[in-house]
């Protein structure tokens, strides 16, 4: 379909209704569609996961397409789920079949983005960055660009329904998001939203059955870039601690909080977040930075109304950044300053790694030794908690958060690759790794310093099997090498630098 | 033609003497008898009240001291049992005498004498019989009213797990004969002789029926000999086997022993204090054990723990084992002490439950682990999984006589925020421990400055309620819901 037959179908249209208003919206449409349609182009990612039960081999790749938007003119945004686990990028543009390869720069799982680089060739020539809109509100209406099956723009309007702090539909994160209800079936994420000729969102999500999509917005586009355009990026601030609404009066009579219909209460507080230093489980926060709490978790925001209060933090704070905040603590009323930090996965005692880095892992005498992680363990599918057993996934579905010291892991056997070294022990999959050597081990680095200074790990302590899995010394040099050539273990362990 | 080939197929089958097969056959139907029950299963969503009573029938056999042997399964709960004989019309009352829930075998008596009148008691096989060897089962089965009988040859004798308990693992004769609900509690015979009774079918397969075989049985009748019964002894010991030579080195095992490290010892168990984790066991009752924890017993290679299926509740198991690298001789008196972390199903057991301000607390039980998995809040079942399973491996029980889970919420004013709490195991109730039951009674009765504060495992949050607004809308609660008893905390000691 060409831009002119659009064009003339909308204006049949407007004759027949006789509804001039209509044919007015049309041509201003065009007129924007000429100005932004190089904004947007064609991601086309070929992508590949670790294997997660194998962490030294990869699966079959696949490919997912998806949009970018011109931000400048070597710099293009996306979505962070279409470019994860990317061995490829190509960019192409409407009407064109020429792909250009194109560089991820910076990928935030916490914010939703990406961030591309565009090679100065030829082939990029004529890309127009769009600018960041102004504003949007509830009930204005958008239009969404995407392309076609022919690489033509396509565009269609839609409607923002809700504002609100949602959790990201691909990583376990909350952000500013907005609902929109959208006439035309959206194909692909990443597609663009424009607001009187300037970006307003890219789509991170859509449901063809209700028509809604999910869309992150321009406030959350402008921190990430104005984060990205002054390396070192610093990523968005967190909250650092867990909380709930605060309804029940019975709850709020016996915590001492007097005031009506104001306060969140705070369950636990993550280590190493800015939130440990000063705040502590069972304080109710009544204001933050300056706003109102109410007892549900809102406030009311000048741009876009009644929010989570979460967004004071993510959305117009930055790590670094230090805020007050008014609390009930022993039934007493306290002003205290809370620092922000970005708390990362990394300081989880089982990271989730939604973005599927690779495991670090170290396979002796058969064993392979790894740490545990979310992504790992919903690898084991659907019923995943029995798979790996009631005590592994109550420890991840209620002490994840929870190192007892900075940077501590659960290690475990995740299985045997059955050899003759490792008869009697091939059965033990999914067990927590206590000891290794005799040592305790806590995290990956001490696995590998222990096979460092001892040249081998010849004894493994499960927990609750009091007895250790010992493997022949002077038979796993020889062992090592058999199974590596069995079953093609391109490299026995992985090892982060 | 083909009726023809089938029967020769079976005299060829048959390993026994025909004539005297049909004579027994006709003594033991009388003998055979067929087992009416009332029964009304507890209801653990709604603890204060009883299910809907149902009826079911099931198979028994006479044995000696008129005694009716049948599953424990088809009795349990009963309200009410009949049992009548195949060619009388009569139905007799009768009582259950004795429950092996840990077998599925129960026996039955009947106070009219007269119903004993014509029947034989049916007499136990001295031997199992072997694989192939063809077996008859008797009973009544569904689609229909009068005996049945069908045919089999016994496929495998394993072990396996008794669903009535469904936690308990004996030795099972795996018959190629179709075991239909109403043939349980029927006897196998070889030979004119009882060799196992029918209990379990299998649903995903066809013309596969498992029977309680004839040691199980024996151990049963010989258990209650002294008018009770205790039920098997548990070792409670974790063993790994020691096929891997540097285990073996580890452990300085000699080139000529072999046997299994232990290396988990059961709170509750018989081993415990008296077997070391480290030990490795060379023998049991003089029987070698081989590295891969297996004895060898009349030709057959079977695991070591079948010689305790063997022993009753309070005899001695003798080990031979390596600890420190020296042997040595240990007798091991088989009792344990009832352990309440083995999640059984339960049986005839009212359940036991404290209610207040709507909030219903109970004790964490198998029956339970089944309401909250088809309840609608899984987001703390993770939480009963794992304390079910892992109470004494993960020293869980440790100061607990059993957890109290909130397993419910009368919706009420006063519990309106609690909805969230429940399937919670729970830790403390106004700063007092929890301990048991009855501990969250009596921690209600000194509130804590004005509200019952209720703590549990793995949550940040409290739930909380006001106490005097808990006082007074208890007997409202009470009495909209029905509920007669606002508590069971078990039979007075």
């Amino acid at each position: 379909m060409s831009p002119g037959r659009i064009i003339a179908v909308v204006m049949t249209c407007a004759l027949v209704t006789g509804c001039g208003h209509l044919g007015g919206v049309a041509r201003r449409s065009k007129a924007h569609e000429d100005g932004v349609s190089g904004s947007i182009v064609e991601i086309i990612v070929t992508y590949q996961e670790y294997s997660p039960f194998m962490p030294w081999q990869k699966n079959q790749p696949g490919v997912r397409y998806g949009y970018g938007v011109v931000v400048d003119e070597s710099t293009v945004i996306t979505t962070e789920n279409l470019v994860r686990n990317h061995r490829l990028v190509e960019l192409r543009r409407p009407r064109t079949g020429e792909k250009i390869g194109v560089s991820v720069e910076i990928s935030d799982t916490q914010a939703g983005l990406a961030l591309l680089k565009v090679p100065r060739i030829k082939a990029a020539e004529g890309m127009k960055p769009i600018g960041l809109v102004a504003g949007v509100t509830q009930n204005e209406r958008v239009q969404i660009y995407q392309l076609d099956e022919t690489t033509q723009v396509q565009r269609g309007d839609a409607e923002v329904l809700t504002i609100s702090v949602a959790k990201l539909p691909w990583a376990p994160y909350s952000c500013l998001t907005f609902q929109l209800l959208s006439k035309v079936n959206i194909n692909g994420d990443g597609a663009m939203v424009v607001h009187d000729g300037k970006l307003a969102g890219i789509i991170i999500s859509y449901d063809s059955s209700s028509r809604t999509a999910l869309m992150l917005p321009y406030p959350v586009i402008k921190r990430f870039l104005e984060d990205a355009r002054n390396p070192p990026y610093r990523g968005f601030a967190s909250a650092g601690f867990l909380w709930n609404t605060l309804v029940d009066p019975a709850k709020r009579a016996y915590l001492g909080v007097e005031e009506e219909g104001k306060g969140i209460l705070l369950l636990s507080i993550l280590p190493g977040t800015g939130a440990s230093e000063t705040l502590k489980p069972n304080d109710v926060i009544l204001e933050w930075d300056g706003k109102q709490v109410d007892n549900l978790g809102f406030y009311e925001d000048s741009e876009f109304g009644r929010l989570t209060f979460s967004h004071l933090i993510k959305g117009r704070r930055r790590p670094g950044d230090t805020v007050t905040a008014t609390i009930v603590r022993d039934k007493k009323k306290h002003v205290i300053r809370v620092p922000l930090r970005r708390r990362t996965d990394e300081d989880s005692m089982i990271p989730d790694n939604v973005s599927g880095e690779q495991a670090e892992y170290l396979v002796e005498g058969g064993m392979i030794i790894r740490e545990l992680s979310g992504k790992y363990l919903m690898s084991h599918g659907g019923s995943w908690k029995e798979s790996v057993g009631a005590r592994i996934a109550h420890l991840y579905l209620t002490k994840r958060y929870m190192p007892e010291k900075k940077g501590d892991r659960v290690i475990v056997l995740g299985g045997a690759l059955p050899d003759p070294i490792n008869i009697g022990y091939q059965r033990f999959r999914n067990y927590i790794i206590t000891h290794l050597n005799g040592k305790p081990v806590k995290t990956m680095a001490q696995v590998f310093r222990i096979k460092d200074e001892d040249g081998s790990i010849t004894r493994i302590r499960l927990q609750s099997v009091d007895v250790d899995l010992v493997l022949d010394k002077d038979a796993l040099q020889e062992a090592n090498a058999r199974l590596a050539r069995l079953y093609r273990v391109s490299r026995m362990s992985f090892r982060r630098q | 033609m083909l009726v023809t080939g089938i029967m020769l197929l079976a005299t060829l089958a048959r390993s026994a003497h025909p004539a005297q097969d049909t004579l027994a056959m006709a003594e033991i139907r009388k003998s055979v008898v067929k087992i009416y029950v009332t029964f009304q299963s507890e209801n653990y969503a709604m603890p204060w009240q009883g299910s809907i009573p149902s009826k079911g029938t099931g198979t028994g056999f006479v044995i000696s001291k008129r005694r009716i042997l049948t599953n424990a399964h088809i009795v349990s709960d009963a309200r009410f049992i009949q049992v009548q004989k195949d060619a009388d019309a009569k139905r007799y009352p009768a009582q259950v005498t004795f429950f092996g829930h840990d077998c599925d075998l129960a026996i039955l008596s009947v106070e009219d004498d007269s119903f004993f009148e014509g029947t034989a008691p049916v007499e136990l096989a001295d031997n199992l019989p072997e694989l192939n060897d063809e077996v008859t089962v008797l009973g009544y089965p569904m689609g229909g009213t009068r005996l049945s009988v069908t045919k089999g040859v016994v496929s495998r004798i394993d072990y396996s797990i008794y669903s009535h308990s469904s936690v308990d693992q004996h030795l099972v004769l795996q018959v190629d004969a179709a075991i239909n609900p109403g043939n349980s509690g029927g006897p196998v015979l070889f030979n004119g002789k009882v060799v196992g009774l029918a209990f379990q079918g299998l649903s995903w397969g066809e013309n596969i029926g498992y029977a309680i075989p004839r040691p199980v049985l024996q151990h049963f009748l010989k258990d209650i000999a002294d008018g009770r019964y205790h039920g098997y002894p548990e070792l409670g010991a974790g063993f790994l086997d020691t096929r891997n030579s540097a285990l073996r080195a580890m452990l300085k095992l000699p080139a000529d022993k072999t046997g299994v490290v232990i290396y988990y010892l059961d709170p509750f168990g018989s081993a415990k204090g008296r077997i070391k984790t480290g030990d490795v066991l060379l023998s049991i009752d003089g029987y070698a054990i081989a590295n891969d924890g297996t004895i060898s017993l009349n030709g057959n290679n079977v695991i070591f723990a079948e010689l305790l299926e063997r022993k009753q509740w309070g005899e001695s198991i003798t080990f031979q084992i390596w600890r420190n690298g020296a042997e040595k001789k240990l007798d091991i008196p088989l009792k344990n002490p009832v352990d309440p972390f083995v999640y059984r199903n339960l049986y005839n057991t009212q359940p036991r439950y404290f209610i207040a301000g709507g909030l219903v607390f109970s004790p964490l039980t198998r029956p339970y682990l089944r309401v909250a998995g088809r309840g609608s809040h899984p987001s703390n079942n993770h939480q009963l999984t794992y304390y079910s399973q892992y109470a004494k491996i993960d020293g869980l029980h440790e100061g607990v006589d059993e957890f109290v889970v909130l397993t419910g919420r009368l919706p009420h004013t006063v519990n309106t925020y609690a909805a969230g709490f429940v399937n919670g195991i729970v830790t403390e109730v106004n700063d007092r421990p929890v301990r048991r039951l009855s501990d969250v009674k009596e921690a209600m009765a000194s509130p804590k400055n004005g509200f019952h504060v209720v703590r549990f495992v793995g949550m940040d949050d409290s739930l909380i309620i006001d106490a005097d607004a808990t006082k007074k809308a208890d007997p409202e609660i009470l009495a909209s819901y029905g509920i007669s008893q606002s508590e069971y905390l078990g039979e007075k000691e």
